[in-house]
């Protein structure tokens, strides 16, 4: 009973389904030209558009970038940050990076470095990094009102006051958007102690986990966008014309995606038709 | 040919990534002590990392420097605060514990009722939304007043089930709470969707390490 097809197919060794997954992962990184099409989402072409229309002031106003995240969520935060900073630098808008996790202020300079030197931007003229910062709460309530000198120095330990990025920067009404890439739910504190303040856009930029939390927020208005996981980031790859990172780890996700799918189907096909096949066996005891 | 390839693949910043990546993904097939060194090591990185980094971008630059190099000596006061927390350990000290998280609540608390203002203020606004327009009434506008009457019904369904302030006896309401339980669900569907995407997107992420980064097939196949 037990060897029928129908079980065989809600009991596949765990192994196999592994080595079927490790396959349809590492396919379009085999071939980078194997890309699904990608249509953007509503949520990431709002939050385009909002630096979009920052750097089409001149000049633009600092970008806060606030990272929350650390190594353990780089396969999607890292994606959704390189996109973010590309556009930045490509419409020449200077950009702060700040973190709230210890390993945030190294991973976001890694990026933000590697692109500089292709788009030539200069640490202290064109971004600067704030580095850690803890007592979070107070640290926002702070920098609403002096960003100097609530943050004090950049991450190296030198004073804010001596880089050309901040001559004009003091408050939070200096800051054009505030982009919060985090894996954890942080955006309660932006939205309560700082953004409601002077109306200051707030880009929601979660791994897809938590961007359920951010749709209430978006539906106020209270965000001006979501950029959703590596979602998020092929969006934006795509509304930039580009093909990254995030559009390869898009496409393996959604073949992982039709895995699965083809997957549940499976094992409900073997489900239904094993309870199919004793109800029939139980009738022909009964008949005998 | 393979010398320079030997050297990239035993490069030991690679070299160790790979290996760490492949002993944490090794619990998939059975528990082993491999798995368990590569996650306290983890662990113990991490939290090492944190500390130097809270000492060299927080507390140096922050309090120290300040207070040691600047002159500033005012900052050491932050000490005896900080101290007075640890009372809780003892008996005859708490009372001191006490004192500084009744300041620390105090402020908390401030700064909470600040934050809740600010953030669900505009979330109760919002909730208020048109209903009926006056005719002619475009595509887009038809469009819109059903998505506000999705969002109040599902609104009241969902409110109506966390009413627990009386026995639900009524069918009306009775079914009401049970059309929330339902669309509660289909929320909760939609969230255990994002999470897998979430999951599996960091899975490819460190098989995108091991064959790109470190084992560089992609060289072998253009």
């Amino acid at each position: 009973m037990n060897d029928t097809v129908w079980n065989k197919l809600q009991s596949i060794d765990p192994r196999v389904l592994y080595v079927v997954l490790l396959v349809i992962i590492a396919a379009p990184m085999l071939f980078p030209g194997m890309t699904l099409p990608i249509v953007p989402g509503q949520q990431s072409k709002d939050a385009f558009a909002t630096i979009q229309k920052l750097g089409a002031q001149k000049p633009a106003k600092l970008v806060l970038l606030d990272g929350v995240w650390s190594a353990s969520t780089r396969g999607e935060s890292a994606w959704q940050t390189q996109a973010i900073m590309l556009q930045l630098m490509r419409l020449r808008i200077p950009f702060a990076i700040m973190s709230a996790d210890p390993q945030n202020p190294q991973l976001m300079e890694n990026l933000a470095d590697a692109l500089a030197r292709k788009n030539n931007y200069v640490y202290g003229r064109d971004y600067i990094n704030f580095g850690y910062q803890v007592a979070y709460t107070q640290t926002l309530k702070g920098i609403v009102r002096d960003i100097k000198g609530t943050l004090k120095t950049d991450w190296t330990g030198k004073p804010l006051a001596g880089f050309a990025i901040m001559a004009n920067v003091n408050s939070i009404k200096d800051v054009g958007a505030i982009a919060e890439i985090t894996p954890s739910s942080t955006l309660d504190s932006w939205l309560g102690l700082v953004t409601q303040i002077y109306h200051t856009p707030l880009i929601y930029v979660p791994t897809a986990v938590m961007a359920p939390e951010g749709y209430p927020f978006r539906d106020s208005g209270q965000i001006a966008g979501i950029v959703i996981g590596v979602k998020g980031a092929g969006d934006y790859e795509s509304l930039m014309g580009v093909k990254l990172e995030g559009t390869q780890v898009s496409t393996a996700l959604s073949l992982v995606y039709a895995l699965i799918i083809f997957l549940v189907i499976l094992g409900n096909i073997g489900y239904h038709g094993s309870r199919l096949a004793a109800k029939n066996a139980s009738n022909r005891e009964k008949a005998i | 040919m393979m010398a320079p390839y030997l050297h990239h693949l035993l490069m030991p910043k690679l070299l160790l990534g790979a290996v760490g990546t492949i002993a944490i993904f090794s619990l998939v097939f059975r528990e082993n002590k491999l798995y368990r060194l590569f996650e306290h090591l983890f662990l113990g990185l991490a939290t090492g990392y944190g500390l130097a980094t809270t000492w060299t971008q927080v507390l140096r630059t922050k309090w120290w420097d300040p207070m040691v190099v600047q002159g500033e000596w005012i900052w050491i006061l932050v000490i005896p605060l900080g101290l007075m927390f640890y009372g809780v350990y003892t008996k005859k000290y708490a009372w001191m514990s006490r004192m500084i998280f009744g300041l620390y609540f105090g402020l908390a608390a401030g700064t909470v009722f600040q934050a809740f203002a600010s953030e669900y203020v505009p979330q109760i606004r919002a909730s208020f939304k048109p209903l009926f327009s006056a005719p002619p009434i475009s595509h887009h506008q038809f469009g819109v007043l059903a998505n506000n009457w999705i969002f109040l019904i599902i609104l009241m369904c969902v409110l109506i089930y966390f009413l627990f302030a009386f026995e639900q006896n009524s069918p009306v309401v009775k079914r009401t709470a049970a059309a929330g339980r339902v669309m509660l669900m289909i929320a909760f569907g939609a969230i255990f969707g994002s999470t897998i995407m979430t999951r599996e997107a960091l899975l490819i992420d460190r098989v995108r390490f091991l064959l790109l980064d470190w084992l560089q097939i992609n060289h072998f196949l253009h």
